[in-house]
């Protein structure tokens, strides 16, 4: 199996000089699921914002399929690992359901007719063909959260990054996400406080605080409750 | 919570409903222009325009009452700007008033300027509301971005639009957040809490933007907004153009 991400030795602080990662260093393989668990203000969220490019730091190095993050890779890795939002409000910023599944793909500089197809297929998989010319406010919040789903699927990503995908949801919509997110067989990382569809989707689980990588082992951990007290968890 | 204040009705199915957004927006703009060049005195040229207006607004279906409502919410501003017109033009005396010491004559010119200003905005507001209750916002946008208005004002519309319920929705969680914890009712206090909501409806705004700018970057953003064009003109959208825009100017020029 391949390194799809290779992480080594990530620090990072914000501008307003909030240290958020510190000496990070993580590989994920192809295929596999990855869960990245921790409280609040771990790091978390910060860590994969720079695998899709968006933050960069100057202090260690990061691979994404080989390719180092260079603003001349940046194109190619942001159609290769794609990101999800936790707020389907900031993910969905076009005026309908179609214009913002199609974004991507339109800026990637696919042929109209293939955008389309492409949409159109992806909307029949969460089941949300028929909305495409449906303002995002106008959809329950599930639906939202799938609707975003599908802005980054579409883009047919090697990778895919969630930043809890199932916060927020009721029972049913957290599982529809859940049964949908376990029929993609694409590399996932997945951040969340959702310990059971953790247990559910991933393979290898990471646990962060203070911007460092504490721990990292397979579903095990999540069962040991006194371990994960332990873990500031 | 659900809001549709902006484009309520524009999901019914009418002939007008149907038609090519772009022509929609040629033949209102057509005829807003057509109505703002006719000569303040010809008001039987105005029946006609109001009577095509009417015939479109039967034929889409929009309740009547509800258009005519959103037309008058104009009217104070346009008053409040021509009102005093009459006052001020010369020309020959209409009537003259004596309010203790204030003198006031009101000029038969100044009072067909305000007669102008006020038929001719309120049938220009009157075909707006016809367009936008009998096209999707979406829509719109897209056939004026076909049409070549200038994109950046289009994305704010677009952007506007979508996240103008958020914002209302927002102040009223604000606002409900303050009503169940707020005791004191004190009109200053109040003022200063108020300033309070403001500073934070800004500041969770911005945070939302910057959020989303990450968002549309993630997705391969690269400065400019491309969408797909997704209209197809048919035969009847021609035809339909052609003889309104014939039925305009034919009342506008008719002698």
């Amino acid at each position: 199996m391949d390194k799809v991400v290779e992480i080594k030795n990530l620090s990072y602080t914000y501008p307003d000089g909030t240290p958020a990662l510190n000496e990070v260093s993580l590989d994920v393989m192809e295929g596999e699921s990855i869960g990245i668990i921790g409280p609040n203000g771990a790091g978390k969220s910060t860590l994969l914002l720079h695998l899709n490019g968006i933050l960069q730091s100057k202090n260690g190095a990061i691979k994404i399929l080989g390719m180092p993050l260079t603003s001349k890779n940046m194109r190619n890795i942001r159609s290769k690992a794609c990101l999800v939002f936790q707020d389907p409000e900031d993910q969905l910023f076009m005026p309908t359901v179609f214009d913002d599944v199609a974004f991507g793909l339109v800026n990637l500089g696919y042929e109209a007719e293939t955008v389309r197809e492409k949409v159109e297929k992806i909307l029949v998989r969460v089941d949300l063909s028929g909305r495409e010319n449906r303002s995002a406010h106008h959809l329950s919040f599930g639906e939202k959260k799938l609707v975003s789903l599908a802005t980054a699927l579409v883009m047919e990503p090697e990778i895919i990054l969630l930043d809890e995908p199932t916060s927020n949801l009721d029972r049913k919509e957290r599982r529809e996400i859940i049964e949908f997110l376990q029929e993609i067989d694409k590399t996932k990382i997945i951040v969340s406080h959702d310990l059971e569809m953790i247990e559910q989707l991933c393979q290898r689980i990471v646990v962060m605080n203070k911007g460092k990588v504490i721990l990292t082992g397979d579903t095990e951990i999540l069962k040991d409750d006194n371990k994960l007290k332990s873990l500031g968890l | 919570m659900k809001h549709s204040f902006l484009d309520r009705y524009s999901d019914l199915g009418s002939v007008i409903h149907r038609l090519d957004p772009r022509v929609k927006v040629i033949f209102f703009f057509a005829l807003i222009l057509v109505i703002v060049s006719t000569p303040p005195q010809e008001m039987a040229r105005f029946l006609g325009y109001f009577l095509t207006l009417l015939i479109l607004l039967l034929l889409s279906r929009v309740p009547f009452f509800y258009v005519f409502g959103r037309t008058l919410a104009i009217i104070p501003f346009v008053l409040l700007a021509a009102i005093f017109i009459p006052f001020f033009k010369g020309g020959e005396v209409a009537g003259s008033y004596n309010f203790l010491t204030l003198h006031l004559t009101v000029s038969h010119k100044g009072l067909l300027i305000l007669q102008n200003i006020l038929i001719k905005s309120w049938l220009s507001v009157l075909s707006l509301t016809i367009l936008t209750s009998t096209t999707k916002f979406s829509s719109l946008l897209k056939a004026l971005e076909i049409l070549k208005i200038p994109r950046v004002l289009i994305l704010i519309a677009s952007f506007f639009y979508r996240y103008m319920f958020l914002l209302v929705d927002q102040i009223m969680k604000i606002k409900n957040a303050r009503d169940s914890r707020s005791f004191k009712s004190n009109p200053l206090y109040q003022l200063k809490i108020f300033g309070y909501m403001i500073g934070e409806l800004f500041i969770r705004t911005y945070d939302r933007a910057e959020r989303i700018y990450l968002a549309m970057l993630s997705r391969g953003f690269d400065g400019s907004i491309h969408t797909l064009e997704s209209f197809k003109i048919k035969g009847f959208d021609l035809y339909f153009l052609g003889s309104l825009v014939t039925i305009i100017f034919l009342i506008r020029l008719w002698r």
